[in-house]
């Protein structure tokens, strides 16, 4: 039999090694939890702990919402309002029947995410139905409305004698838990994120995965194959509400409390952001974003306050320079075939430079969080520039870069500096001073911006994340900047 | 094999079918003409389930498949390739062909995608290609591969030779017709009269929500009305 057609049916399941490759890949899963709870967790700080922990959850949710979004192509927006079922599921279960006698407390977290997802999943096909017969932005409005309206009831539910159906689910309380006994880990909170990746990931493997996929890609076409849409929809609905459920009771049992506060739309339009960022369907895209970009929303926390003045001569000088560079040669002669080597030289140094500062910050006050996601990111990085194919290519656009940024940076802080004392600027702008957390959502924002502007299709597109594709599209960059220079 | 009795079919006010019949029998090639917006690609949508008629029956030798949701309806056997391709853009040629096969559950799919591969030998050339990135003709090939890989026994064909180049089109008119030799029963939709009533055992035409004219496909190629409206006089 022909290649082709050989390695699409027998694509799976044909040899022992797929059972070998699960069974190592679950206890691998299970050392690195241990790892976590024994011996990285008793030397962590409560805030680091929690800033993975948050990380982690906003990666699993994006995952999930991946599901629905990315890669069934329904623009759902309540994701919220899913986490927040589970997590008020998960408190008023744990409130109503936790007894330490009864069971175990791993048993108790087991029993209660069940409910959570139950009741999630249930919450899901009700929200999925709409989908049978809303596209894009309609079904984004009712999916937004479900969320909102839920955070609403249940925050109105506050002071205890308000009761809907004579049951009171709502406001902020706290897990009537013994003191000092928390359910939830964070060693819990990573396995299920690798669950959840796995889930999403097993799914599209099989052929109902491209089913999936083809209600994104065409939906009209893919009822005329015969496809079931309307299973498919809503199944991608449920899956996708039962794991969100989970991550909310897992939330609220290591949080201890809920509150409705958590659950806003703000927190759907992140996830939202997550996944488009990710690349909408990439699973790994998603939880890459979801991590790095909770991480940066909290790191942002720590920018100093900024004179305006300061940031808007930076701003304005950037971006002339950035037109320059574009616009003149200079970009071309960075660029030049000839200095091909030097670019390399100078991608190397960067290298070691940054592998210095990457050994200095080990030394800082800073989060151990930061500290390992920075190295895993630098060690990543390097190794994808340096992987068989992508030498010739990703390290002189590296290079190439790298002497635009410092070409920016020589030219823009003594132009700044003169800008700075501009008389017009300066009455303009006063001497205000932004507070880091007023702007820190407009650096965030920013951020967010230039993702897009560089790359649209979001971090990976339609692939999934590997470094050496990281390294790739590096290269291909370097690839069209020569062919339009 | 395939009888349309009455069918009334309605997009919310504007009525697009008025009442109209017309039966294909086993291993015909039936063809249908008609001008813009006469109601062609509605007929084949009320075929595949993709629409629900108001009133009317349709019958698969001689059960109704009115009230089956459309992928009960291809795996009755009726497989319909709607008109402008629609193939899959971001899945591979393989994804697609793959996808054509989805609600069949026997081991000969590997036998037949290959079968397919061989019909259209462009399409094994790029088969782990993005189907985005193939050129018009091929998209056609494909989206004509996908509905066989799902083992039609009626092919719905809506207008293969939209926006082909001259020769393209004369190769797909001879796809169609092996396609039919090889034991497919086809209802094809067609812009180009002339070679879908050369190629049809039957035809009919459709103007304004009707079926006005119907007998064998050389009879109306030879029907002074019919070249005058169709064939350019
Ligand atoms: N989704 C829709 N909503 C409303 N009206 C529609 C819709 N689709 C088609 N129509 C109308 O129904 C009529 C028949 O359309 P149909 O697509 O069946 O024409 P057609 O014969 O296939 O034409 P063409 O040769 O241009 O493809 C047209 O008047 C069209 O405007
Ligand atoms: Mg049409």
């Amino acid at each position: 039999m022909p290649l082709e057609a050989a390695a699409l049916t027998h694509q799976r399941f044909s040899s022992g090694k797929f059972w070998l490759v699960r069974i190592v890949s679950i206890a691998l899963l299970v050392g690195i939890a241990c790892l976590f709870q024994f011996a990285a967790v008793p030397h962590m700080g409560i805030y680091d702990k929690r800033l993975l922990i948050s990380a982690m959850t906003f990666a699993s949710l994006a995952v999930s919402l991946n599901l629905i979004n990315g890669v069934t192509g329904q623009f759902s927006m309540g994701h919220a309002g899913f986490y927040m079922i589970g997590a008020y599921t998960g408190a008023k279960l744990t409130t109503t029947f936790y007894d330490r006698h009864l069971m175990p407390d791993y048993a108790w977290l087991l029993a209660v995410i069940c409910g959570g997802a139950v009741m999630s999943a249930f919450a899901g096909f009700i929200v999925g139905l709409p989908s049978l017969r809303l596209r894009g932005d309609y079904l984004a409005i009712v999916t937004l409305g479900f969320g909102e309206i839920l955070r609403v009831v249940v925050n109105n539910q506050d002071g205890g004698d308000k009761s809907l159906f004579g049951l009171n689910l709502g406001g902020s309380y706290a897990l009537d838990m013994p003191r000092g006994s928390r359910i939830s880990e964070l060693a819990y909170i990573f396995v299920f994120l690798v669950i959840t990746i796995a889930i999403c990931r097993n799914l599209l493997k099989t052929a109902h995965g491209l089913a999936f996929l083809s209600i994104r890609e065409d939906e009209t076409a893919a009822e005329a194959t015969g496809i079931n849409t309307t299973k498919f929809k809503v199944t991608a609905f449920v899956i996708g509400a039962a794991l969100a459920g989970i991550a909310g009771v897992l939330m609220a049992h290591y949080n201890g409390s809920v509150t409705p506060n958590d659950y806003t739309m703000d927190v759907s339009f992140l996830l939202v952001t997550m996944v488009v960022m990710g690349g909408t369907g990439s699973i790994t895209g998603a939880a890459l974003a979801g991590i790095s970009l909770k991480l940066l929303e909290e790191s942002l926390r720590s920018v100093p306050d900024i004179p305006a003045v300061n940031l808007w001569a930076a701003v304005v000088v950037a971006i002339l320079f950035a037109a320059v560079l574009k616009r003149g040669g200079l970009g071309r002669v960075l660029n030049a075939p000839a200095l091909a080597v030097v670019r390399i030289v100078i991608a190397e140094l960067t290298l070691l430079l940054i592998a210095y500062m990457v050994f200095k910050l080990w030394h800082t006050q800073m989060s151990i969080v930061f500290k390992v996601a920075a190295s895993l990111v630098f060690l990543g990085c390097a190794a994808a520039f340096h992987a068989r194919d992508n030498v010739r290519k990703a390290l002189p656009t590296f290079g190439y870069l790298v002497t635009c940024v410092a070409v920016v940076l020589l030219i823009s802080i003594p132009l700044a500096s003169a800008f700075h004392k501009l008389p017009l600027l300066q009455k303009l702008i006063g001497d205000t001073t932004y507070k880091a957390t007023d702007v820190r959502w407009a650096f965030f924002a920013t951020a967010l911006v230039i993702t897009m502007l560089v790359r649209s299709q979001g971090l990976f597109g339609h692939h999934e994340f590997s470094w050496s594709f990281l390294g790739r599209s590096f290269g291909k960059r370097s690839e069209t900047v020569e062919a339009s220079a | 094999m395939l009888e349309v009795r009455g069918i009334q079919v309605y997009y919310g006010a504007i009525h697009a079918l008025k009442g109209l019949d017309i039966s294909v029998g086993h291993g015909e090639i039936v063809s249908i003409i008609g001008s813009n917006g006469a109601g062609k690609s509605t007929l084949l949508r009320t075929i595949s389930g993709l629409l629900r008629p108001k009133e009317g029956d349709i019958l698969l030798n001689g059960d109704s498949i009115i009230n089956l949701p459309p992928n009960r309806i291809v795996q009755c056997g009726i497989v319909h390739a709607p008109e402008g391709r629609r193939i899959f853009t971001n899945m591979t040629v393989g994804e697609n062909l793959q996808l054509g096969a989805f609600i069949r559950k026997d081991d000969a799919i590997a036998s037949d995608m290959e079968a397919v591969l061989n019909r259209f030998p462009r399409l094994r050339e790029r088969f782990k290609q993005n189907a985005g990135t193939l050129s018009g003709g091929e998209q056609q090939m494909l989206a004509i591969g996908r509905a066989l890989m799902a083992r039609p026994k009626i092919l719905l064909l809506d207008e293969p030779s939209l926006g082909l180049a001259p020769n393209l089109v004369a190769e797909i008119f001879k796809i169609i017709r092996d396609i039919n030799r090889d034991g497919t029963t086809v209802l094809l939709v067609e812009q180009n009269a002339i070679r879908a009533l050369e190629l049809a055992n039957r035809a009919y035409v459709l103007e304004t929500c009707r079926i006005v004219l119907s007998d064998t496909g050389a009879a109306l190629l030879a029907n002074p009305k019919v070249r005058e409206a169709y064939l350019g006089g």
